[in-house]
């Protein structure tokens, strides 16, 4: 009998221990929580401006970097920012769930890198809807009403580079492979179409690709 | 004479066992809900306890809740079904060959792979002596490799769909639709488990098969359907998904199996089968989504959640060896 009390006390502990106290986050070790002023909200100008960030969990690093600096501007601008950054989303439901709950928190801007520009594009709407401004980061969204402002590379431009690239060392002349990164997702297309434009307009089917594969971003060993 | 089925009620009634062994079970989770709530209510209280945000909790707990309802009887026939969250993927994009002919036959066509890929797992444990972790292992791998081969590796965009994105984001009168869906699979799994001979039926399978079958009880049925149920949550869920995502992926579903086999297992069905419960396999999804709900409200790193999940489960077991 005092086995199963001294368990059960133990898992609503557990319970417990598993939402228990947020940051303590001065070093800023590497933990994806920084809220300063919490309970202060920003009222039509005044007081820190309420951020919300929702960023895939980093599965390679230029998505480790945005977080990192993400949180390190955030701690840099101090005062002026209340900042909020989920990053540990391993996928696209998981991270629509979780803007769905920054949703909740009211934040004054929310800015959102999704994990597949089109799943997300519901919930960003959702967001635009519910009055808050949404910034879409590097893959987009398929509706433009569903964000305020995006902010990301040229991937056209860089697949064009890479074709005029292909088309001075190949002399125009030879095959290529492609592998992609994430299938899908507007990174990926804008750079292929961008790559394919460049050879046709350079090479005018000198350069030929001859197989096309897409992997997912994750090192594994084969 | 003992009929199949008064052997069986006699023997094997779940949720009121002598003792209430489940009961216990089942209130030592409505306790860990209730302080998850109290834990939300004092560390995040005005995000926490809106309206919005406990409608949210049901709603994100309803994908995974579906699919644990089917799990519940699954795991009642001492079987267990790894291969779920492969099919909601399958599903996804057999319904999605089909974007252009509409909701309806979008949804017929997730249903029908459902049925199909259950109905294969069905058929290879009840009659193929297959055991359910291998079969359904296999179908796991299966099933990921039909999703990706079938829409190429690349998603599918339903944003027409008016009638799927409804169902994984509309509202019945301010309840989310996808949580209705949820609480309306789990009072049909309810009443068939709990109000039906063939809720006995699967019980008796799971608790003691021989005697169930002595009993005159038709086993290789009733493990066979089952699985095919098991494959029917996995269309509703698959359907929600895709119409929350407004995108039919390949790639989703990833892990719901251990989720729902999570959930089951914390409400107090039994993985020997012969104990099951919808009411314990409510809680244990509503705990899972509450701690990742107040996890991403505080910020937090959602491992914390899969090591809080881990520990749950293990003192969970814990709690049913020492009943047993």
């Amino acid at each position: 009998m005092s086995v199963k009390r001294l368990v059960l006390l133990l898992f609503a502990l557990l319970a417990l221990l598993g939402v228990a106290a947020c940051g303590d986050d001065d070093d800023g070790g590497g933990e994806s929580v920084l809220t300063e002023e919490k309970g202060s909200p920003a009222q039509g100008g005044e007081g820190p401006v309420k951020v919300a960030f929702s960023t895939p969990a980093a599965d390679h690093g230029w998505l480790k970097a945005i977080s990192d600096n993400a949180k390190q501007a955030g701690e840099d601008l101090g005062e002026e920012v209340d900042l909020t950054v989920n990053d540990s989303a391993a996928s696209s439901a998981e991270q629509a769930d979780q803007i769905e709950t920054l949703i909740q928190g009211k934040p004054d801007v929310l800015v959102i890198l999704p994990f597949e520009g089109e799943a997300l594009t519901p919930v960003a709407q959702k967001a635009t809807d519910a009055g808050i401004p949404v910034v879409n980061v590097d893959r987009e969204f398929s509706t433009p009403g569903a964000f305020r402002t995006w902010i990301g590379g040229d991937n056209y431009g860089i697949g064009y580079q890479a074709g005029n690239y292909f088309a001075d060392e190949l002399k125009c002349k030879g095959n290529v492979v492609e592998i992609q990164g994430i299938a899908g997702i507007s990174v990926t297309e804008l750079r292929t179409e961008g790559f394919n434009d460049a050879i046709e307009q350079r090479c005018k089917g000198g350069i030929k690709v001859v197989a096309r594969q897409d992997l997912v971003l994750t090192v594994e060993p084969m | 004479m003992s009929t199949p089925d008064a052997v069986a009620r006699r023997r094997f009634l779940p949720d009121a066992l002598p003792g209430g062994r489940i009961q216990l079970q089942e209130y030592a989770l409505v306790g860990v809900v209730l302080l998850l709530i109290l834990g939300g209510a004092v560390f995040e209280s005005d995000d926490f306890l809106t309206s919005d945000n406990l409608l949210n909790v049901l709603r994100q707990a309803s994908i995974v809740g579906v699919l644990a309802i089917g799990m519940t009887f699954v795991i009642a026939t001492a079987g267990i079904d790894l291969s779920v969250g492969s099919m909601v993927a399958a599903a996804a994009i057999a319904g999605g060959q089909f974007v252009d002919s509409g909701s309806f036959v979008f949804f017929l066509a997730a249903l029908g792979m459902g049925i199909l890929l259950g109905g294969v797992n069905a058929g290879a444990i009840a009659y193929g002596r297959v055991p359910p972790f291998m079969a359904t292992l296999a179908m796991l791998l299966a099933a990921r490799g039909i999703a990706l081969w079938m829409s190429d590796k690349t998603p599918i965009s339903i944003f027409n769909l008016e009638g799927i994105r409804w169902f994984g984001n509309g509202e019945i009168i301010g309840i989310p639709s996808s949580a209705v869906v949820f609480l309306a699979v789990a009072a049909v799994g309810w009443i068939l488990l709990n109000r039906t001979r063939y809720g006995r039926y699967v019980v008796a399978v799971g608790g003691n098969r021989e005697a169930a079958r002595i009993a005159g009880v038709k086993v290789r049925p009733i493990i066979f359907s089952v699985y095919v149920l098991s494959g029917i949550c996995v269309a509703i869920a698959a359907v929600m998904l895709t119409g929350r995502l407004a995108s039919a992926s390949p790639l989703v579903g990833n892990l719901y199996e251990l989720d729902a086999i999570a959930a089951v297992v914390i409400g107090g069905t039994s993985l020997a089968g012969g104990r099951a419960t919808i009411v314990g396999t409510f809680l244990g999804v509503i705990t899972f989504a509450l701690i990742f709900n107040l996890l991403t409200l505080m910020g937090l790193a959602i491992e914390i959640q899969q090591i809080t999940k881990g520990a749950i489960i293990l003192a969970a077991v814990l709690i049913q060896r020492r009943e047993t």
